[in-house]
């Protein structure tokens, strides 16, 4: 990655050459196979542009990044200020296979390089690493998917339609229940038929408006007889209760 | 309301992944076609190699004039890998060199202070070097031995030395050691030959010419080996020119040169003083015009070298074999044409190729017996290739054992074709001319059967003629009726059984939809090429439109579209009319009357037809043509003097000038575009989710003009009313890098522009109080409304009268009447090198920008709805929004993949877009053109909504139709029996 051991000394002697010259190498995760030769890393500051393409052993190589001239050398008689002066780049890699993420690169006076992580427009959301002898590694956060699949019909994504769900299990029932009321035995029929009867949703007769053959003599006696006739009258007071 | 949200919400999915409507795989390479270019091949840099040792076939190599070094696939002309060594923005002198090592898998090229080396088979960089400003790289060669180290001779460096040469090992770059040398001579070349070291240098003489001076360095350690050995060649070497080889890369290392008038050849032998001297040879009384020296590169060939003469209308050669005495070995006959000869070796045996218009002959160096020979068809491809005479040629011949040879060789044609040739069979042809791409537009294909002029025709003519008229109109498309009969079961078949409908329309007619057009693009060679939208962006055909000087480049300031006819008028005042379907030049006219001006500009007259009005370098506007005007025609002029001049057109031939427009102090205008002259509105209003209605400020004199502040790095766009010159609306921009990318775009009532920009903002943070700098590129989109609120009109609604040269004074009081203008920012991961937005033929579909990704090589199409100003800042959107399709505002913008109109394909240097709608209202053709490459595709901003797609399966809805009947006819019969069965029972 960086090769600044040597630049190391210069930023102990004082800068007698203003601005040295430093690598950068970054390099991508082993699992990327080689990427198109057409891809570059790019640094970008106000006034620069920097291009790197891929090498063959799928690295990016910055050489020549000049650093910037030591503030501290300019007023070193006055002897005040401590502080390095920095370029800052973006950094991004252009490619046309994966989208990397975004980095930053600080080039600082001294001869110290960092790399971070930023989000669009440039703002800092990582540590500042300072470059080694390794290259950095760089993530890569997708490959990109250019096209759409063309949705093709299959019989398949039919059927999962809900409507064609509920239609489908309508019609197992309205043709299934026959057949299963022939299998049942004779008593558990009887027992079935006779539950039926007693729910509202009892078919045949059961279903034509119940005001139809609404008993009104029957009511009117469960009306003076309290309780005993609502007994006694068992299917027309149930009716009547409901009704209530 | 609150209700309606959820059942919004997927409606306004669904919308949003209508907005990222991307290409289907079934579609790319398909709708789209793509010529990607290498540019004209230079002699000296074109050859057959093979890419590494171990490979059996070789590949094509050029380095183009464009400066692009490509790897082409001989079997079909297809590029395996390209890279461009210099930026397309930055001005570029040098040839370039390019340089292989036999064995060698890689390529060393060299472009100004750079020399790189890349691998031959993938084109991936092996590593890098520079020199740095200033330095300029005279020479790279791979050393013999080898391939071990690359040598690099460049000047210009460093004060103290005239030229340093490096040793660089070939595959890391790291540099070995280095030699500078302060003689003040000319660096001319470096030689490797065996394992010796030369570097061969001009001195200028006292008096006049310059003398050649060779010098041996120890490979080891760059040391001077002995004196340098001065050759006496100052009495007829008059400039480098003259120098006509140097065998750098051969087993024998020797130079040749000639005089000024071609009198004489001599040939020395690097590192000896012996100069043996030849005369070079009168053909029929024919002098020689030019000479061309061709040795084969390989170390292991005979040292036996080829020199072709060129007469003013033939050419003739001669071989020689280099030894310790270099001897003729035979002549070649005197042919007719330019001709060019090719050489290639095969271990230690050298094949001469030579090319004329009717064939390919191939010699062997040693005897002048003729080893095979071919007839060329004199013209292929379509008669688009017309090898009348060739620039110059690289040829590969494969001895097949016995007498049979196989030879290809690839032909650069003076016309920009560069075809490959296998044993006199013409295979592929690129199109490299159509590089330098400066204009292009859509022309409609030319009519054959108007209907409508004929229904036109008829109404005009009494009730008996238009009938007859009819008849006959009728018993002539009878005509038409067998072929169609005949196509009609294979074009039935081919729509049910899939996409696949025959062959692809070969003849220029035009399609139901209105996708098939001409391209007509105009290159700085000065011509002219015909691109067919309805086979794959085909070339039909190709004329060289105007003769330029060497060096010139033709300046095309617009191509229109006429009936069956096209007119390209150049900036000089020229203009070329051709046949849009044929390319035949129907007129033309030249500039020469007009040389003063600057440039012209395009007004249209009264009746419509567009004229060109000369401008002066001061911006003041030359001689008006005789045309009728209508009064108050507005003309606006660019000057050098940074002044936007508006002129107006009132009774009388003389331009009165109207306003003039500086920017402010310390900005200089970059450019003024206007709205297209195909911009349609549908709407006049935006409905907004409410049923209210925000009025568009539709002006059809906008302009909108970017001005950059270089020392401020500012950049400010004003909008412009053209008729009176008021300001409408202006944005400045801050710390703004104005070296980089500045692209904008107008259209409807809006505009947009991208920039990069470093700002400075406070953050209240509470570690960081110090301030944070946001960087980066940045999208602008501003939208101008009458006025702020929903259905108001401002004041045009209360106006009756109403001005276009003070439109801004409605008022009395002289309040100022502006537009409501809505702008938001966004941040975008790259930057975006031109802009331009689609056209469809009615205006109804939502417009999407395409923008050209220099970074990715890209192009893409951004829809409108990502970059709506009006999207909900800070909150989400309320159900009316969504209803409008507005979503919560995010600062950052990220083009999805699935944008990218150009999807895998890789297009170098575009520069700019052009579109065109078609007849279907969903679709607009684009085609993006720059210095290389050429794009050509179509586009449907949300989706192909009039047309059925690919995915539409004909044959599952009839399939689907045929097993209802079926089940209709086998379930009734049960149906009526139950039926009947109930009305007895009941």
């Amino acid at each position: 990655m960086l090769f600044f051991s040597s630049y190391l000394l210069f930023s102990l002697l004082p800068p007698l050459i203003s601005a040295a010259t430093l690598t950068l190498t970054l390099s991508v995760p082993p699992h990327i196979p080689a990427l198109p030769p057409s891809t570059t890393a790019i640094l970008t500051t106000h006034g620069q542009r920097i291009k790197a393409p891929v090498t063959r052993r799928n690295t990016f190589v910055f050489r020549n990044l000049t650093s910037p001239e030591d503030p501290a050398s300019l007023d070193a008689a006055a002897g005040t200020t401590t502080t390095t002066a920095t370029i800052s780049y973006l950094l991004d890699i252009a490619c046309r296979d994966y989208d990397f993420m975004s980095y930053g690169v600080d080039v600082r006076s001294d001869g110290v390089v960092q790399v971070y992580r930023v989000s669009r427009g440039g703002i800092v959301t990582g540590e500042k690493v300072t470059v080694g002898e390794e290259p950095v590694e760089v993530r890569v956060l997708r490959s990109r998917e250019y096209y759409e699949a063309r949705a093709g019909f299959s019989p398949l994504d039919l059927l999962k339609n809900p409507m064609i769900l509920i239609a489908v299990v309508g019609l197992a029932f309205v043709v299934g229940m026959p057949y299963l009321m022939d299998s049942m035995d004779p008593e558990m029929k009887k027992e079935f038929e006779e539950q039926q009867k007693k729910s509202i949703l009892s078919g045949g007769a059961s279903t034509a408006n119940p005001l139809q053959n609404f008993d009104m003599a029957g009511w009117m006696a469960a009306k003076t007889s309290g309780k005993n006739g609502e007994t006694s009258e068992e299917g027309s007071g149930r009716d009547v209760r409901r009704r209530g | 309301m609150r209700l309606c949200a959820p059942i919004l919400l997927p409606i306004v999915a669904l919308l949003y992944t209508s907005l990222c409507h991307a290409i289907f795989a079934d579609e790319a390479y398909q709708i789209d076609s793509h010529h990607a270019l290498l540019g004209l091949p230079q002699a000296h840099t074109t050859f057959f190699h093979r890419p590494s040792a171990a490979s059996k076939a070789s590949l094509l190599y050029t380095l183009s004039e464009k400066l692009v070094l490509g790897a082409i696939n001989p079997k079909d002309g297809t590029v395996i890998w390209r890279q461009r060594l210099a930026d397309s923005a930055q001005n570029y002198s040098t040839p370039g060199l390019l340089r292989a090592g036999e064995g060698g898998d890689t390529l060393a090229s060299a472009a100004g202070g750079k020399v790189h080396a890349w691998d031959a088979t993938d084109g991936r960089l092996v590593w890098e070097w520079d020199g740095g400003a200033g330095t300029n790289v005279v020479d790279v060669t791979p050393s013999a031995e080898g391939g071990k180290y690359v040598l690099v001779i460049s000047e210009g460096e460093s004060e103290g030395s005239s030229f340093v040469i490096r040793n660089l090992a070939a595959d890391t770059g790291e540099v070995l050691w280095e030699s500078s040398d302060s003689s003040g001579d000319a660096p001319y070349s470096i030689v490797s030959s065996q394992d010796r070291i030369f570097t061969v240098s001009l001195h200028s003489a006292l008096l006049k010419g310059l003398r050649i001076k060779v010098t041996e360095l120890a490979p080891s350690n760059g040391k001077l080996i002995g004196q340098s050995i001065s050759l006496s060649s100052d009495s007829d070497l008059t400039s480098e020119a003259s120098i006509l080889h140097i065998g750098a890369n051969s087993g024998q290392a020797f130079l040749v040169w000639t005089d000024k008038a071609f009198k004489t050849l001599k040939i020395n032998r690097i590192g000896t003083k012996g100069i043996a001297s030849f005369n070079v040879p009168f053909s029929n009384g024919e002098a020689a015009e030019n000479i061309i020296v061709h040795a084969p590169r390989s170390p292991t060939a005979h040292p036996h070298f080829l020199v072709l003469y060129q007469g003013a209308d033939s050419h003739w050669a001669e071989v020689f074999h280099f030894g310790t005495d270099t001897k003729k070995a035979y002549d070649l006959p005197r042919l007719g044409g330019k001709g060019a000869f090719s050489v290639s070796s095969q271990g230690p045996d050298v094949y001469f190729t030579r090319h004329t218009a009717f064939e390919n002959i191939l010699m062997s160096s040693t005897g002048p017996s003729i080893l095979s020979r071919w007839d060329v068809r004199p013209k292929s491809h379509g008669g688009m290739v017309d090898p009348q005479d060739i620039s110059h040629a690289a040829s590969e011949v494969i001895s097949r054992g016995g007498s049979t040879y196989a030879v290809r060789s690839a032909l650069t044609l003076p016309s920009g074709e560069w075809e490959l040739i296998r044993n006199g069979n013409p295979y592929w042809v690129r199109h490299e001319g159509l590089t330098g791409a400066v204009a292009a537009a859509f022309v409609e294909l030319p009519k054959e059967e108007n209907l409508a002029d004929e229904l036109a025709a008829e109404s005009h003519r009494s009730v008996i003629a238009a009938y007859v008229h009819r008849v006959k109109r009728h018993v002539r498309d009878l005509q038409h009726f067998p072929y169609w009969a005949q196509a009609l079961p294979a074009r039935v078949l081919g729509s049910f059984l899939g996409d696949k409908t025959g062959p692809p329309d070969q003849s220029l007619r035009r399609d139901n939809f209105g996708f098939h057009k001409i391209v007509i693009v105009a290159t700085e060679h000065g011509r002219l090429a015909g691109l067919d939208t309805g086979t794959q962006g085909s070339v039909v055909w190709d004329v060289q439109a105007v003769n330029l000087q060497a060096g010139e480049k033709w300046q095309v300031l617009s191509i229109e579209a006429e009936q069956n006819t096209a007119l390209v008028r150049g900036k000089g005042g020229e203009f070329v009319r051709v046949k849009s379907d044929s390319g035949a030049i129907v007129q033309y006219q030249p500039g020469d009357l007009i040389k003063s001006l600057k440039t012209s500009v395009p007004v249209l007259d009264a009746s419509g037809e567009k004229l060109l009005i000369p401008v002066n370098d001061d911006g003041s506007i030359g001689a008006i043509p005789k045309a009728e005007f209508e009064i108050g025609t507005t003309i606006v002029t660019e000057a050098e003097d940074n002044v936007v001049r508006g002129w107006a057109l009132w009774r009388g031939p003389k331009p009165t000038l109207v306003w003039q427009f500086t920017p402010a102090s310390g900005e200089i205008v970059k450019t003024v575009t206007a709205r297209p002259s195909h911009d349609p509105v549908a709407s006049i209003g935006k409905a907004l989710g409410d049923r209210n209605v925000l009025y568009k400020y539709l002006n059809p004199n906008i302009l909108l003009i970017t001005a950059l502040g270089t020392e401020a790095s500012t950049a400010t766009f004003y909008i412009l009313d053209s008729a009176s010159g008021a300001i409408i609306h202006s944005a400045t921009h801050l710390g703004v890098d104005t070296t980089l990318p500045i692209v904008s775009t107008i259209s409807e009532n809006w505009f947009a522009y991208s920039l990069f920009s470093e700002t400075s903002s406070f953050s209240q943070g509470q570690s960081e109080i110090d301030q944070q700098k946001w960087k980066g590129y940045q999208m602008v989109m501003s939208e101008l409304y009458e006025s702020p609120q929903p259905n108001d009109r401002g004041s045009l609604e209360t106006t009756s009268n109403y001005s276009s040269i003070s439109p801004t004074f409605a008022e009395e009081d002289g309040t100022y009447d502006t537009p409501h203008v809505l702008s938001q920012t966004f941040l975008i991961p790259a930057p975006i090198s031109s802009i331009s937005v689609t056209t469809t033929l009615q205006g109804i579909t939502t417009r999407s920008l395409l923008c050209v990704l220099p970074d990715t090589k890209a192009l893409i199409s951004i829809s409108r709805a990502f970059l709506d100003p009006r999207r909900p800042v800070g909150r989400d959107a309320t159900a009316a929004e969504m209803e409008e399709g507005l979503f919560k505002y995010s600062p950052v913008i990220e083009f999805e993949p699935k944008w990218t109109l150009s999807h895998k394909r890789e297009l170098m240097s575009i520069s700019e877009i052009v579109t065109s709608p078609s007849l279907l209202e969903s679709t607009s053709l684009v085609f993006a053109f720059g210095d290389i490459d050429l794009f050509l595709t179509r586009v449907s901003p949300i989706g192909a909504f009039d047309l059925l797609g690919k995915g539409f399966g004909k044959l599952q809805l009839v399939l689907t139709v045929v097993a209802l009947a079926v089940g209709t006819t086998v379930v009734a019969p049960f149906v009526r029996k139950k039926q009947i069965d109930g009305t007895w029972k009941a």
